[in-house]
């Protein structure tokens, strides 16, 4: 009886010292577990900061490549509305000034852009970058057709002007001198039209885009293509008058008289005996 | 104010050389300023020989060369018309 009981007593004590180790074993793996997944989760967000820092990185390239590129046109249009000589002062001022606004507020926040480090604060600060952009967007074209249309109407009343002048003097002289002149009169009737019209459309593209201010933007766009497409018809209208002008030209060119060789004096051969 | 016997003719004809020197050198530059500008002007008026053959290629070239430059110019308007901005997404 007394070995039974020992065998019992030695059965259940080694069940029991089986069932710890299996426990201690269990606990051992957990924890070896706890630590991979420790591991893992640190790889993770080491992984997640890398690629959010890289992500961070990427965007501010790309806002202040966006920002340099409009403050580089917009420092453009500053001398090229300088340079039209159809705006008023206070035009010129008031423009120059929204354009210099534009240039100091897209600086400052390139500055705000550089200094960012937390993604959600840089994306709303890239998104000003797009809602800033009908100031850019609206002011490039503006101020192009403005100073296109400028330059059209000084070609007109400059060189051109001159050149009508020049052919009208030299029409005169041929009437002057007998010659019928109706043809080339009918060319230069028909060259002046070409160029006042170009100055009716040159003028209103001015007007037309003038007024136009960023808080228009996009809707305005059609106004600005419209604007264009009348800068289109004047110069059309420029290259029509030219060739007017070249016909002048030409018919003019036909009227000299060929000359004639002048005799020469000679003399005369002494007869020989 | 006393001078010295003697001194006060050489001193008035001085003057009046300095005075005689500055009238002179005046009308000389009102002259020249005013030929200037008439020539100036004159340059504007178109005469006979503005008009020769030689002039007007001259005119009708240049002419060609500033409506091309315009062409060019008008280029940008179409450029600014369609303009895209860069890439912001991320």
């Amino acid at each position: 009886m007394k070995k039974l009981l020992v065998i019992v007593f030695a059965t259940l004590l080694a069940s029991s010292l089986q069932t710890v180790h299996a426990e201690a074993s269990n606990l051992q793996n957990q924890s070896n577990r706890q630590d991979a997944v420790n591991a893992r989760v640190t790889q993770i967000q080491e992984r997640k900061t890398t690629i959010q820092t890289n992500m961070i990185s990427r965007l501010k390239e790309k806002a202040v490549k966006e920002i340099d590129r409009r403050i580089v046109s917009l420092d453009k249009l500053i001398d090229r509305i300088n340079a039209v000589k159809r705006l008023t002062t206070d035009q010129k001022s008031t423009m120059v000034g929204q354009i210099t606004t534009e240039i100091t507020n897209l600086n400052t926040l390139k500055t705000k852009i550089n200094g960012d480090t937390d993604i959600a604060t840089l994306r709303t600060d890239v998104q000003s970058i797009v809602k800033s952009y009908r100031i850019y967007a609206l002011y490039i074209p503006k101020i192009t057709i403005i100073a296109n249309a400028d330059k059209i109407l000084n070609l007109i009343e400059g060189e051109m002007a001159t050149l009508t002048a020049k052919l009208q003097l030299r029409i005169d002289e041929a009437k002057t001198n007998g010659i019928n002149v109706d043809a080339m009169v009918s060319l230069m009737t028909q060259r002046k039209a070409k160029l006042d019209e170009a100055t009716t459309q040159a003028n209103n593209a001015i007007a037309k885009v003038t007024a136009l201010t960023p808080d228009g933007w996009p809707g305005n766009k059609t106004e600005l293509q419209a604007a264009r497409d009348m800068l289109k018809t004047a110069r059309k209208d420029l290259n029509d008058a030219q060739k007017f002008a070249s016909q002048v030209r030409v018919q003019l060119v036909q009227l000299k008289p060929t000359k004639t060789p002048k005799p020469t004096n000679t003399i005369a051969p002494t007869p020989t005996p | 104010m006393k001078y010295p016997k003697g001194f006060g003719a050489p001193f008035v004809l001085i003057a009046i050389g300095v005075l005689v020197a500055v009238t002179v050198a005046g009308f000389v530059i009102q002259r020249r300023t005013t030929g200037e500008r008439t020539s100036r002007g004159s340059q504007q008026a178109i005469t006979a020989s503005d008009t020769t053959d030689t002039k007007l290629d001259k005119d009708f070239s240049d002419i060609d060369t500033s409506v091309n430059a315009i062409n060019v110019d008008a280029a940008s308007i179409d450029a600014g018309l369609n303009d895209k901005m860069g890439d912001l997404s991320e």
